[in-house]
Formats: C-alpha cells, sequence, structure tokens
C-alpha cells in the first residue's frame, strides 16, 4: 500500500524543503533589487563547504554556520560588484560563480585533506528533541534541525520586512523601475549591494543546512542543483517569501513521497522530474501574469549627467 | 589587411587575452600560496599539454566537445538568446545517437554514423523546441526553462540507461554501439576521433553564415536590437526560434561525439559540465566561431596540462577548472577594463 502521509515523509518533506525555502529567499533578495542569480548553486556549494570546514576546526557547529553566512555574503559581494559596478551580464557572473564554486571546493578539499570526495566529519547543528510525549506533533517537531525554525523566522520576519515596512517598499521599487526609485532619492546603489548581499549570505546558509544541518560533512557537488530547485520555487511562489515556501514544501513532499515509493511501479527518474516539470508548466501558464520585478536582469545604468 | 581592420582586430581579442593572464597570474599567486613555484607548475601545465604529439592529441581531444558546445552557445547568444540548456540538449543528442548505433545493423559504416548524428541532432534539436517556444509563445524567460529542461533530461537519460537499454551489470551504461557506428579515431590509442574535424568544420560553415548570409546578417541584427530588426522589416521571433533551434541541434552532436566517439556507448552523467563550461569557452572566443576554436582548445589545454602537472608538482589538477573559471569571471567584467583602455589610451576622463 502506497502511503502518502506518515511521520518519516513529513520529516523528510520538511528535511528537503528547508534548503531551498532559505535558498529561495535568498534568490528572491537578488531578484527583488533586479539582479538574476542563477549562482545560487554555486554560492549554496561554497557556504556547504565553509559550514563544514570551520565546523570541523573550530568544533563548533554555529561557527560553521557564521562561515557559511561570511562566505556567501563574499560571493554576493563579488556578484554584486560584477552586475552593478562592471555593468556585465547577470547570468554570465552566476554561471562563472557556479563553475569557480564547484573547481575551488574540491581543490581545497584535496589541498586540506588529502581527498577529493569529502571532508572529515564535523559537529552538526542541534535539533529539537525531548518532545516525544506531545501527541502528533511531537514525532514531526523531534529531530527537526534548529536551521529548519531559523529558516522559517527569516521568511516571516522578510514577509514582514516586505510588504509592511518603508525600506521594504523602496527595495521592491529598485527592482521594478530603479530610475524611478533614484529620482525619488532613494539610494537605488546601495539598496542592490546590501540586498544582493544579504541575499547571498542566506543562500550560504541554505547551504550550511546540507553539509553540517542534514548530515555531518561535506562532500563533493552536494548541492547537486538543489541551487536551481530553489530558483524554480522562487519563481513558482512569484518572487514572495510565503510562495517561496508554499512552492519549496511542495517539492520538498514529492521528492520525500518519491524515496517513500522507491519501488513502486512509477520509476524514481520519472518522479525525480515533477519539480521541474511543475516549474515549467507554472511558467508556461502563468508568465503573463506571474512576472518577476519589471527591471529583473537589466543593467542599471544612469547616466552621470 | 589595413590598420582600422588590425585595431579591430585588436580590440576584440585584446579582453580575451587580458582575461587569460589575468587569470593566470591569480592561478600563480594560488601555486604560490600553497607553497609551490608557480613558474615550475605552469611549466609542467604546458609540457603536459603540449609536450608531445600524443599530449597534443589528448588536448584536442578535451577540446572537441568545447568547439561543438561553444558553437551551440554562441549561435543562441548573436541572436539574443542565453542557451544555458546546452547540458541537457548534448545528454539526449547523446543518448540519441547511441541509441541509432546499437539499435541499426549490417548498414555501411558511412551511413551509420551519418544516421546517428542525425539522430542525435535531432533530439538536441527537439529539446530546443521546447523552451524556444515558451519564450516566442508565452514570454518564459530561456535561462529558467533551459535550467530546468537540464534536470529533465538527466532523469530521462537516467531512465532509458537504467530501466530500457541497461547492459547488465553494476555501471549504470548502455549497450554498446556497433563498430560501424564508431566515429572513426584519428591518432589512436588516443580517443581523439573525427568529430574533432567534423567540430572545426562546422565552425567554418557557422562563420560563413553568420558572416557572409542575409540570413545570418539578419540573425546578428536581432540579437544586437530586435527592435531596430523589426523596423527593418527582420520577423524576430522566426529567428530567434531557428537560432534556438540550430543550437539545440549543434548541442546534440557534441552528445554524439562523446557518445560515438569516446565512450562507444550512452553513460550515465558522463559530462563534468561540459555544457557549462562551453558557455565560458564561447565567451572567450567572443561569442565568434573561429574565436571559440583557440579558446576551446586552451580550455583542453588547462584540464589536460593540470593532470600531468598534478602529478610533476604538489597541486590539484582542480587548478586547471579554477583558471577556467577566473576567465570568465575577468570576462564578465570585460567592459570594464576595455572601456577603461581606450579612456586611458584617449586621455579622455568624461
Amino acid at each position: 500500500m502506497i502511503s502518502f502521509l506518515t511521520i518519516s515523509i513529513i520529516q523528510a518533506t520538511v528535511a528537503i524543503a528547508t534548503p531551498l525555502y532559505i535558498g529561495a529567499l535568498g534568490g528572491l533578495f537578488n531578484e527583488r533589487v533586479g539582479v538574476v542569480n542563477v549562482g545560487l548553486d554555486g554560492i549554496m556549494l561554497s557556504g556547504a563547504f565553509a559550514a563544514a570546514i570551520t565546523s570541523y576546526y573550530t568544533q563548533s557547529a554555529w561557527m560553521g554556520v557564521l562561515a557559511a553566512l561570511t562566505v556567501g555574503a563574499l560571493l554576493g559581494l563579488l556578484h554584486a560588484a560584477i552586475c552593478i559596478e562592471f555593468k556585465a551580464d547577470h547570468v554570465v557572473s552566476g554561471v562563472a560563480i557556479n563553475i569557480l564554486a564547484s573547481s575551488l571546493t574540491v581543490f581545497l578539499l584535496q589541498l586540506l585533506f588529502n581527498n577529493k570526495g569529502q571532508s572529515p566529519s564535523a559537529p552538526k547543528i542541534g535539533q529539537i528533541s525531548n518532545l516525544d510525549s506531545i501527541p502528533i506533533l511531537g514525532p514531526i517537531l523531534n529531530n527537526m534541525s534548529y536551521l529548519t525554525i531559523i529558516g522559517l523566522v527569516l521568511i516571516l520576519l522578510s514577509h514582514f520586512f516586505l510588504y509592511r515596512t518603508k525600506m521594504g517598499l523602496r527595495l521592491r521599487s529598485v527592482g521594478e523601475n530603479p530610475y524611478a526609485a533614484q529620482s525619488l532619492g532613494i539610494p537605488v546603489r546601495r539598496y542592490m549591494y546590501l540586498s544582493v548581499i544579504v541575499g547571498c549570505a542566506l543562500v550560504g546558509l541554505a547551504g550550511a543546512f546540507l553539509s553540517i544541518g542534514m548530515l555531518n560533512v561535506f562532500t563533493k557537488n552536494m548541492t547537486a542543483g538543489r541551487g536551481y530547485i530553489a530558483l524554480a520555487a522562487m519563481i513558482c511562489g512569484r518572487w514572495t517569501p510565503l510562495g517561496s515556501l508554499g512552492a519549496s514544501v511542495f517539492f520538498g513532499y514529492v521528492l520525500a513521497w518519491q524515496m517513500n515509493a522507491q519501488g513502486l511501479a512509477i520509476p524514481a527518474q520519472i518522479l525525480e522530474i515533477i519539480p521541474y516539470l511543475t516549474t515549467i508548466i507554472v511558467l508556461a501558464f502563468v508568465a503573463k501574469r506571474a512576472r518577476g520585478p519589471a527591471h529583473v536582469g537589466k543593467i542599471f545604468a544612469p547616466s552621470e549627467h | 589587411m589595413n590598420t582600422s581592420r588590425l585595431k579591430h582586430f585588436f580590440w576584440q581579442i585584446f579582453p580575451s587575452v587580458l582575461a587569460v593572464l589575468s587569470a593566470l597570474l591569480i592561478g600563480a599567486a594560488i601555486i604560490f600560496a600553497i607553497g609551490e613555484n608557480p613558474l615550475q607548475a605552469y611549466a609542467a601545465m604546458f609540457q603536459g599539454a603540449f609536450g608531445d604529439p600524443s599530449s597534443w592529441a589528448e588536448t584536442l581531444q578535451r577540446a572537441t566537445p568545447y568547439i561543438f558546445g561553444g558553437l551551440a552557445f554562441s549561435i543562441a547568444t548573436r541572436s539574443g538568446l542565453f542557451n544555458i540548456g546546452i547540458e541537457g540538449q548534448m545528454y539526449v543528442g547523446a543518448i540519441a545517437g547511441a541509441i541509432v548505433g546499437f539499435s541499426i545493423h549490417n548498414i555501411p559504416a558511412f551511413l551509420h554514423i551519418a544516421l546517428a548524428l542525425a539522430a542525435a541532432a535531432l533530439a538536441g534539436y527537439v529539446w530546443a523546441i521546447i523552451p524556444a517556444l515558451l519564450k516566442v509563445k508565452s514570454g518564459v524567460h530561456e535561462v529558467i526553462s533551459t535550467i530546468m529542461l537540464n534536470y529533465v533530461a538527466y532523469a530521462l537519460t537516467a531512465y532509458l540507461t537504467v530501466r530500457v537499454f541497461h547492459e547488465p551489470g553494476a555501471v549504470a551504461q548502455t549497450y554498446k554501439v556497433d563498430p560501424s557506428a564508431i566515429l572513426p579515431a584519428l591518432m589512436p590509442p588516443n580517443k581523439l576521433n573525427t568529430g574533432f574535424i567534423i567540430a572545426i568544420v562546422l565552425a567554418i560553415v557557422i562563420y560563413g553564415f553568420l558572416f557572409y548570409t542575409p540570413w545570418g546578417y539578419n540573425l546578428r541584427v536581432t540579437g544586437l536590437n530586435p527592435g531596430a530588426g523589426r523596423y527593418a522589416g527582420i520577423k524576430s521571433t522566426r529567428i530567434v526560434l531557428r537560432a534556438m533551434l540550430m543550437s539545440g541541434a549543434i548541442a546534440g552532436l557534441m552528445g554524439a561525439e562523446r557518445s560515438l566517439g569516446i565512450y562507444g556507448r550512452f553513460i550515465n552523467s558522463f559530462s563534468p559540465g561540459y555544457g557549462f563550461t562551453a558557455i565560458a569557452v564561447s565567451l572567450l572566443g567572443q561569442n565568434h566561431p573561429l574565436g571559440i576554436i583557440p579558446a576551446a582548445i586552451l580550455f583542453g589545454a588547462f584540464e589536460n596540462g593540470a593532470s600531468f602537472m598534478s602529478l610533476q608538482v604538489n597541486v590539484p589538477r582542480e587548478l586547471g577548472l579554477i583558471l577556467e573559471a577566473l576567465i570568465i569571471v575577468f570576462i564578465a567584467a570585460e567592459h570594464f577594463f576595455r572601456d577603461g583602455l581606450r579612456s586611458m589610451l584617449k586621455g579622455d576622463k568624461s
């Protein structure tokens, strides 16, 4: 019999969804100020790597989290500089970051541990425990990583920030029409830089969850395209924090169910297609309505005169 | 060649040369930082890439998918589309070529190869129809749809490999293709094969196409400025569609060169990211069909040379990949360099 909703499926859904919604939230802060970032996957990978090796050397998982945030922010600074300062194509910069991350992490693994496959095991981030006594909710919450909770709090805070504060409104206006925003005296470039850097730090945090939240090691190319699924979740969620969360949970559920349904008539490879196909179909039908920020991917070049 | 053409040529290749030199400089700093001698490492790299005919063959073998991939990327880019789905189009091409390779028997080699290549090109073409139509009909950005389709292609080829055409054994690979479908090797025992020649011929044909036919002219105009093209009576949607489909077909051939020329079968997830590195190759070659050839050979040399280098000095061979990534970071900032140098030479500070 196939079960659609068991405790283990729910737990797996949450575990798979966590890096997706944190990553999607990071991507959203890029795109909301008009910067496309296809480098999410590379930034996530770098975050995972930084978290694992820092946690290994300091024996403190939270130092690892800090390192992931820092590396993410640095890559965000690089991406912002290339896109805003050098006025280069955003996608080119993203592709560069992906290639750089996948080669640099393996290079450093080899150099530091003489092992191209994985890092030594490192302390992992804590998780909720001893809640077994609570009915229904207890077993679901048990073993939930603290990062999952932090991620949910960040989603809610971002929603509040973007839609209920003046700064959030300004930030969104930068992505829609930076020239109009500038004429109103909004420091457009500062908003772009800060939002991209913060967004990429979050993507680094999503990576930390992969290496020291879910597991306790970094393995070569461990993101396995999760950065791209996060990008898909952001789009399916129409560039909003709550929508991204919803899409991530949906994708997480599909993948968790698929792992649970191994050995059924439907081959796993066909089920793996679902998140990608969903994104394409959603886009095909709602692309006209579900547009991203109007100025996304375009170069902001105010005339100096 | 008169001076103005020479000047034009200089401004075209200058950012690429500068990007390569900058990447090598940072690479040297990395080598120095890990306690090795950069000159010694680069010398070993050069020797590994070009030291003797067999190392040349290996370098060109590694460059071949980058020539195909660079051409695929450049033709889409020239029309204004960013085809980041070369990887997926390559996978479906590779498996289509392999399927024709192992399911048809007893026909002459030239015919078998031609059929397998045609199937590969067709598969890549079909895979590119989806994002092309989504772009033209629904306005879905091609970067997103092609990234998603890459993953669909991975899963689909994995399904076909493991469930349908699986050769019994532990490895996720299909049956071997018939000998008549194998692209002949040029310098055995090296795997360099006639696919390399096909890539070079293709580059020259595309060069002629882009710069000496009205069709190519329309494509370039559309890419530079879709609005202006429309005023000139160019049907931009049709051009964009065609360019994307051509790009997909070339990516399909790129896959067939691997499955028919190197492995003799389709191997699940065989690519170390050829389709993405090809983007860097195309950009380094300034999206010019003839610029892509030296750019691809340089990348082949980095990878081949770095393997040899890692045996001579204590530097991991991933240095080659890091150099490639650094190059595209610098290429991304090319306008910055170009404009900077121009204004420095002219001495104006506007």
